[in-house]
C-alpha cells in the first residue's frame, strides 16, 4: 500500500514537530536549572556558588533565549545533528546510538521470552476456561504483574545472584547477564499478553463458523490452528506490537537496578536534569519507533484479516 | 464472579469502614516504637513508629480512589479514541493515530514533574499528568478490535437500516469487543497502582506522610533485607486488590460471552 | 558507584569524579584531618601577601610519560581558569609565573590566605595541557593526569575502566586494574556486595548496614562525617524573624531521636555548624526535645491561643509551617517527616512538600523552612562554609539570615592568616550564629562504604568521600 503509506510518513514530520515543540515548552516551563543541576552533580554534597552556574549556563549557551535556542535545536535537527548532551559532552545521535543496542537486546530478549510464556498458556487457558490450569496460569501471571518490577529485580538477584551464586548481580555483557533482567520484564508483559490471548481466543471460539466445523468433527486443534487463531491474533499482535515500543524506549527500573546501560535511564536522567538537548532526542526516537510499529501494526492487519484493511472509510 | 465481586465488596468494604475500627493515627511518629515486628499490637510499626494496619487501611482509601479515578479517565478516553478510529477509518483514523503515536512516546515523567512544578506536587497533580498521557495504551488495541468487527454482517445490517454510527458503536460493537478489554482490566490497574508507586519515589503523588500503597512500598524499599515486612504489606494490599478486580472483570467478561461459560483464574 | 556520569577531564567538569576514581590529583590535597598538605606540590610559601611561593614534587610523571614541569603545572592551571570552577572567584588570581623546573610562583589581585586549601578544589587537578591542546574533544574522555591510575575506557552513566599507572611517583599502585561501574540504586550496590561481583561499594543506605555487617566475608567502613543536615528558615517571612519562635522550632526537635530515626544511627547528632571531623568547638549540649521551653517561647512571642487541633494561633492567624524536602538525599524526608510530629507537639501545624529541584524551590517566597544537606569541608577552611550560609550576602543563605555582629566575623575570620586563629574565629562565628539560630543544625551523616574482607588498603576511609581511590587500595 504505497499510497497509505505515502500518507502516513507525511504526517511523521509533523508529529517530530509537535512533540519537541511540546516537550522543548515543558522543559523551559518547569522550574529547575540545568547548569545548576550539572554543577550539584559534578560535585556532590557540596553548594554550588552562582560564579560556577552563571559559567556553566554560559558555556552551555543557555542564556540565550528560549526560541532561540529551540530555533538553533531545529535547524541542527532537520541536518539529523541533534544537538550536544549537557551531561555527557557529546552529540546526542552519539548517546542514544551508544545505547540502542542493549536496550534493543533487552527488549527483543523480554518479548520473546513473554511470547512463549504467555502465548502457550493463553492457548490452553482458553480450549480449557474454568480448568485448573486456566486458574493457575492466570494467578501466576497475575501475581507476577503486580509485584513491583523493583521489588522483583531486587528480590531476582537476591536469590539467583547472592544466594544461589548463578547469575551475576548486575552488568551487560553475557548471556548470563541477560537472564534476570529479562525475566523481570517478561514478568509483567506476560501477564498482559496471556490475558488478552485467552480472552481474544475464547472470543474467536464461540463463532458461529468455528461451532460448524466442530459440528462437523474436526479436531480441536485443527480448528484452533487454522481458523480461530488467525483471528484472534489482532488484539495479540496489536499488544505485541505496543508493548515493543514501550520496551524500546528502556525500562528505567530494571535498568537502575541491573545498571544495564539503556536509554529508557537514560531519558530519565535528561529529565531531570534538564538536559534538553538529550531528552528532545530521547522522544524524537522514540516517537519515530512507535509511528513506525504503528505502520507495522496496520500491515500486519492487512495481512491477517483483508476485511480490516484501514482505508476504508 | 461471585468471589471477584465478594472479596472486592470486602475491601472497598474494609477501606471504608476499617480507619474507624483501628483508631490508631496512620501518621502519629513514634520513634521510639520503630519497626516493630507484627505481634501482639498488630502488623507492627513502620520505620517512624507508625501503625502499619492504620496506614494500610487508611492508604486504601487514596489508593483505590485514585486508582479507580484514573482508571476510569484512561480506559473512558482510550476506548473512545480507539473506536472512533477504528470506526471512521480515513483521514480522521489517521490524525487521531498520529496522536496516539506522539502521545504513546511521550514522557510521562517530565509532564509530572512540569505539572507538579507549575501547579505544586501531590496527588491531584500526579494523576492530571498520568491521564494525559496514559490513555493511548488501549487505543490501539480497541481500534483495532473495531476494525475487526466492522466488517461483520450484523454491522453492515444495522449500517443498511440507516442506524447512526454512534449507536452501531456503542450498542453493538463495543460489547463484542468487550471481552479482551475486560480481560485487560486487572493489567490495567496493576500497572495504574506501580506506576503510582514508582512514582512516588520520586516525590510525585501522595506528600509525606499520607498513607498511600505506592508510597508505603517505595518507603518500604531500603528496608527489603532487614525488616521485609514493611514491603510485604503494600505488596499484599496491592496484589489482592488487583487480584479481586480480575475476579470481577472476568466475571463480566464471561456474563457478557453468551456461549462460553467458565469463569476462570485470577 | 553511586555517580558516574562526568567525562573525566577536571575541564569537562570530571574533576570530583577523577580524583574519587584515583585518576587526578590536585596540587595538595586535605588530609584526615582536613587540613591541607603537599600533594602534587611539597609546600607552599607566602613570601609576601599576594605572592605565593609552591615547591614542586620532584618525579612526577603524567599517563603518557612526560614529566610534570613547573610550566605544565602552570599551561594546566591557566586551563583549569579559563572554564567554570568553584573556587576559582576565590582564588582571585593575577597571574602565574614558573621560577625554574620545580617552583611556581602566584600572584594574587588581593590577599589569599587559604590558597592551598582551595587549590584541593578537584577542577585543579594537574593534567598535560600540551596533551589536552593536541587531542580536542577525544581528551575530554581520556585525559592525561597524574594520578595512580589511567583511563582504559569511559562509557558515560554506565562503566569506568582504569590500569595501573607504572611510573606514578607514590610507588607502583597495588592493583593493575580498576573496574569502576555505575549502580545507581543502593539496595542494588548491596547486594552486588553480597554476590561477591564488586569488591567496594559506594555509598551503601544506614538500612543495609546491619545486613552487611551480619556477612561474614563483608565490612561497613565510614571515615568520620564532613557532613550536616539541618534546617533552613525563612527569615524573610513571619514568624521566623523572630528568634524566640526560631528557638522554640530547635528546642522542639530531638537531635538524638532523629538521628537515630533518619540514619539508623549511622551518624551523630549536631552540636553544631561544623563536624568535628573539622572544627573541634564547643557546641550546644544535646538535649532531648524540650516542649514546655518552646511552648513559653512561643507564648512570649505571642502564640497565646489554640485552635481546635491544639495548634497555636496569634491573633487568629494559625502558626503553620511549609517545610521543603527532596528526595536526592534520602535520609532528608525522614527528617521532614520526624520533624513534622516533632513540631505538632508545640503546637505547629506543618505541611511538607516534597520538591524535585530543591534550588529553585528556594529562591520562591512561599516557604517557611526547607531540610538540607551540605559537605562542610570542602575547602577545609570554616570560611567558605560561614560565608555561604550565615553571612547576609551569602551565595546559600536561602532563608535571607542576617545579622550584622556574624558578617563582621566572617570578614575578619577572612583577613586572618594562621590556621588555628581561623579555626578559632570558626567556631567563635558558627556558635553565634547557631545561638541566634540562623539554620537549625540537626546531625551529621556517615559516608558508608560496603566492603569486601578481601580489599586491602581501606582501613581507614578519608572522611571526605572526594578521596576514595589511591595507589594503596588493592585486593588479596
Amino acid at each position: 500500500m504505497p499510497a497509505a503509506l505515502r500518507r502516513r510518513l507525511a504526517l511523521v514530520p509533523l508529529q517530530l514537530l509537535g512533540v519537541a515543540l511540546v516537550v522543548f515548552m515543558l522543559l523551559t516551563a518547569t522550574p529547575g536549572d540545568p547548569a545548576e543541576n550539572l554543577a550539584r552533580l559534578r560535585q556532590p554534597g557540596s553548594e554550588p556558588t552562582p560564579e560556577l552556574v552563571a559559567a556553566i549556563r554560559q558555556d552551555l549557551g543557555l542564556d540565550d533565549p528560549a526560541p532561540v535556542r529551540f530555533g538553533r535545536w531545529l535547524l541542527g535537527a532537520v541536518r539529523g545533528d541533534l544537538g550536544v548532551s549537557y551531561k555527557t559532552g557529546k552529540p546526542v545521535t552519539h548517546d542514544l546510538l551508544a545505547r540502542f543496542p542493549a536496550t534493543a537486546l533487552l527488549a527483543a530478549s523480554a518479548l520473546l521470552l513473554s511470547l512463549a510464556i504467555a502465548l502457550p498458556l493463553g492457548i490452553a487457558a482458553a480450549l480449557r476456561p474454568g480448568s485448573w490450569l486456566d486458574h493457575a496460569a492466570g494467578s501466576l501471571t497475575l501475581l507476577a504483574l503486580t509485584v513491583p518490577g523493583y521489588v522483583l529485580a531486587l528480590t531476582g538477584i537476591l536469590i539467583f545472584a547472592v544466594t544461589l551464586r548463578w547469575l551475576p548481580a548486575f552488568g551487560a555483557g553475557t548471556a548470563a547477564h541477560l537472564v534476570l533482567p529479562a525475566v523481570v520484564l517478561a514478568a509483567g508483559a506476560s501477564g498482559q499478553l496471556f490475558r488478552v490471548t485467552r480472552a481474544a481466543l475464547l472470543e474467536v471460539l464461540q463463532q458461529d463458523y468455528l461451532r460448524t466445523a466442530r459440528a462437523k468433527g474436526l479436531p480441536p486443534h485443527t480448528l484452533v490452528l487454522r481458523h480461530a487463531l488467525r483471528n484472534a491474533l489482532t488484539p495479540v499482535v496489536t499488544m505485541c506490537v505496543t508493548m515493543a515500543g514501550h520496551l524500546l524506549g528502556g525500562a528505567v527500573v530494571v535498568e537502575t537496578v541491573f545498571g544495564w546501560p539503556g536509554l529508557g535511564k537514560y531519558a530519565v536522567d535528561a529529565v531531570f536534569l534538564r538536559d534538553a538537548p538529550a531528552v528532545l532526542g530521547a522522544v524524537l526516537y522514540l516517537t519515530a519507533a512507535f509511528v513506525m510499529l504503528g505502520a507495522l501494526i496496520d500491515l500486519a492487519y492487512g495481512a491477517l484479516d483483508p476485511r480490516m484493511r484501514a482505508d476504508k472509510a | 464472579m461471585a468471589a471477584g465481586c465478594g472479596l472486592l465488596g470486602a475491601i472497598v468494604l474494609a477501606a471504608l469502614v476499617g480507619p474507624l475500627v483501628v483508631t490508631a493515627d496512620p501518621n502519629a511518629i513514634d520513634l521510639e516504637q520503630r519497626l516493630l515486628p507484627p505481634g501482639a499490637l498488630g502488623l507492627g510499626t513502620d520505620h517512624l513508629g507508625r501503625d502499619l494496619a492504620a496506614r494500610l487501611l487508611h492508604g486504601a482509601r487514596t489508593t483505590l480512589l485514585a486508582t479507580a479515578l484514573l482508571f476510569a479517565a484512561l480506559t473512558a478516553t482510550g476506548v473512545t479514541v480507539g473506536a472512533v478510529a477504528g470506526y471512521a477509518g480515513g483521514l480522521l483514523d489517521r490524525a487521531l493515530m498520529a496522536v496516539t503515536d506522539v502521545v504513546l512516546a511521550f514522557p510521562g515523567l517530565l509532564l509530572a514533574v512540569a505539572i507538579a512544578g507549575t501547579l505544586g506536587p501531590g496527588m491531584e497533580s500526579l494523576l492530571l499528568a498520568l491521564a494525559l498521557v496514559g490513555w493511548a495504551n488501549q487505543t490501539r488495541l480497541v481500534r483495532g478490535l473495531v476494525l475487526a468487527e466492522r466488517a461483520e454482517a450484523y454491522v453492515l445490517a444495522a449500517q443498511a437500516l440507516g442506524a447512526p454510527p454512534a449507536r452501531v458503536v456503542i450498542r453493538h460493537l463495543l460489547r463484542n469487543v468487550a471481552g479482551p478489554l475486560l480481560a485487560l482490566t486487572a493489567t490495567d490497574l496493576g500497572r495504574i497502582i506501580t506506576s503510582l508507586a514508582s512514582l512516588s519515589f520520586l516525590g510525585l503523588g501522595a506528600q509525606p506522610p499520607t498513607p498511600e500503597w505506592g508510597a508505603m512500598l517505595s518507603e518500604a524499599r531500603p528496608f527489603l533485607q532487614s525488616h521485609p515486612h514493611l514491603l510485604l504489606y503494600p505488596a499484599v494490599a496491592v496484589c489482592v486488590t488487583i487480584g479481586a478486580s480480575g475476579l470481577l472483570a472476568e466475571g463480566l467478561r464471561a456474563l457478557n460471552d453468551p456461549l462460553r461459560g467458565g469463569t476462570a483464574g485470577g | 558507584m553511586a555517580f558516574l556520569d562526568s567525562p573525566p577531564d577536571p575541564a569537562a567538569g570530571g574533576g570530583f569524579q577523577s580524583v574519587r576514581t584515583g585518576l587526578a590529583e590536585t596540587l595538595f590535597r586535605l588530609n584526615h584531618r582536613l587540613e591541607p598538605e603537599g600533594w602534587l606540590a611539597l609546600s607552599a610559601e607566602r613570601p609576601q601577601p599576594l605572592t605565593w611561593e609552591l615547591a614542586l614534587r620532584p618525579n612526577v610523571t603524567f599517563h603518557d610519560g612526560a614529566p610534570m614541569t613547573a610550566e605544565a603545572v602552570k599551561a594546566s592551571l591557566e586551563r583549569a581558569l579559563s572554564k567554570p570552577s568553584a573556587p576559582g572567584a576565590l582564588l582571585d588570581i593575577a597571574r602565574i609565573q614558573t621560577k625554574g623546573a620545580a617552583t611556581l610562583a602566584i600572584e594574587t589581585n588581593g590577599p589569599v590566605p587559604t590558597l592551598p586549601g582551595l587549590l584541593s578544589d578537584p577542577s585543579f587537578a594537574i593534567v598535560n595541557a600540551a596533551a589536552a591542546a593536541q587531542q580536542g574533544e577525544a581528551f575530554a574522555d581520556r585525559p592525561v593526569m597524574t594520578g595512580p591510575y589511567k583511563v582504559v575506557s569511559f562509557q558515560s552513566a554506565s562503566e569506568l575502566v582504569v590500569a595501573r599507572h607504572e611510573q606514578h611517583w607514590g610507588g607502583r599502585p597495588a592493583s593493575p586494574r580498576v573496574v569502576f561501574s555505575y549502580l545507581p540504586d543502593a539496595s542494588s550496590r548491596a547486594l552486588a556486595l553480597q554476590a561477591g561481583d564488586i569488591d567496594i561499594a559506594d555509598y551503601v543506605s544506614p538500612e543495609s548496614v546491619t545486613t552487611l555487617q551480619a556477612n561474614g566475608g563483608l565490612e561497613v567502613r565510614a571515615g568520620e562525617s564532613v557532613s550536616l543536615v539541618f534546617l533552613y528558615l525563612n527569615q524573610r517571612r513571619e514568624p521566623w524573624q523572630d528568634v524566640r519562635v526560631r528557638r522554640a522550632v530547635a528546642s522542639a526537635l530531638g537531635r538524638e531521636a532523629l538521628t537515630k530515626a533518619a540514619l539508623q544511627g549511622r551518624g551523630s547528632p549536631a552540636q553544631g555548624m561544623f563536624p568535628p571531623s573539622m572544627l573541634r568547638c564547643e557546641g550546644t549540649p544535646l538535649t532531648p526535645p524540650q516542649v514546655d521551653r518552646a511552648r513559653q517561647l512561643l507564648a512570649e512571642s505571642g502564640f497565646t491561643e489554640t485552635d481546635s487541633e491544639g495548634y497555636l494561633l496569634r491573633r487568629g492567624q494559625p502558626l503553620t509551617m511549609t517545610l521543603l524536602t527532596y528526595r536526592q538525599r534520602p535520609e532528608l524526608p525522614l527528617v521532614a517527616e520526624a520533624a513534622q510530629a516533632s513540631l505538632k507537639a508545640i503546637g505547629v501545624r506543618v505541611t511538607v512538600r516534597m520538591v524535585e529541584s530543591i534550588g529553585p524551590a528556594l529562591r520562591q517566597p512561599d516557604w517557611d523552612a526547607a531540610t538540607y544537606f551540605n559537605n562542610m569541608a570542602t575547602t577545609g577552611d570554616p570560611y567558605w562554609a560561614l560565608w555561604q550560609f550565615f553571612s547576609s550576602g551569602g551565595s546559600a543563605n536561602a532563608g535571607g539570615y542576617a545579622n550584622a555582629k556574624v558578617d563582621v566575623q566572617v570578614q575578619d575570620l577572612a583577613r586572618l592568616n594562621d590556621r588555628a586563629a581561623r579555626l578559632q574565629a570558626g567556631c567563635a562565628a558558627a556558635q553565634l550564629a547557631v545561638e541566634d539560630v540562623a539554620v537549625v543544625p540537626l546531625m551529621h551523616p556517615l559516608y558508608n562504604y560496603g566492603v569486601s574482607k578481601a580489599v586491602t588498603g581501606f582501613d581507614r576511609p578519608h572522611p571526605f568521600f572526594m578521596y576514595l581511590m589511591d595507589g594503596g587500595v588493592g585486593r588479596r
